[in-house]
């Protein structure tokens, strides 16, 4: 028969068993939590990179266009101009999306015109 | 008997409260938090610079586009530069040596609005024309 102190050592071995259950289920949850913000993290920087870089391609689109209306741009830009032509969208991140103030096309080799107003 | 009882109670105490393991949680917690708080702040400020470079950009193009249509004769139809690139607020501010020479705005001013400002020659004289849009 189990002396008492015996009994009250399993039933401590009991509790520090449900303690160290209850912090792996803590940990478990913090990093869960750890990886569902390094995602939003990574998506936050993945946006704001594809914006930056759209910026500077509508950048670039709306210059050359500006100063050589009849040439055909540089080929493989990120960004996808829209049906209408007036919006460049990244194909990076579907959010993001830049207006231009020239009218653009893309032909089948991939390189962008501009339209005539 | 009684001093052995409260032997193994203490015993107990400890092993469900062990200071080690309470501290061991606050500081995992802790780090947690400033992990977070470290993220967010990070991707607000790189989302944010994004917005800023995209604006100042836009503003470029934008005052591009005007004094095109200004050099050509014709007029900007703020509201339909709005409609088209989906901004909030566009104004036109040309002004000379004398002063303001003319302003023209559409929309109202919510957001950030990011102005850019050219020099070009009007008339045979200088003039500084400012495009801003949000």
């Amino acid at each position: 028969m189990a002396s008492p102190r015996e009994g009250t050592r399993g039933q401590s071995s009991l509790e520090a068993l449900l303690a160290f259950a209850a912090l792996l289920c803590a940990l478990a949850v913090l990093a869960h939590a750890a990886k569902a913000q390094t995602e939003a993290f990574s998506s936050s920087v993945e946006q704001a990179d594809a914006r930056v870089l759209l910026a500077r391609e509508a950048f670039y689109i709306d210059l050359s266009a500006g100063i050589m209306p009849r040439s055909a741009l540089q080929r493989n830009l990120t960004g996808v101009p829209a049906s209408s032509g007036k919006w460049l969208a990244s194909n990076r991140s579907g959010a993001v999306r830049e207006p231009l103030f020239h009218r653009i096309s893309v032909d089948a080799d991939g390189r962008y015109h501009v339209q005539s107003e | 008997m009684g001093d052995t009882m409260c032997k193994a109670n203490s015993w107990r105490a400890r092993a469900f409260w062990s200071i080690d393991a309470a501290f061991a949680l606050v500081l995992s917690v802790a780090m947690f938090a400033m992990l977070s708080a470290m993220l967010h702040s990070a991707s607000t400020r790189a989302l944010g610079g994004a917005d800023e470079a995209s604006g100042t950009l836009l503003s470029a193009r934008f005052s591009s586009y005007a004094l095109a249509r200004v050099e050509g004769g014709g007029e900007v139809d703020l509201q339909s530069v709005l409609d088209n690139t989906g901004g909030k607020y566009a104004s036109l501010r040309v002004a000379g040596a004398q002063g303001e020479i003319s302003f023209a705005f559409a929309g109202e001013k919510a957001g950030g609005i990011y102005c850019t400002q050219r020099l070009y020659v009007r008339g045979g004289r200088i003039a500084k024309l400012e495009a801003c849009i949000g």
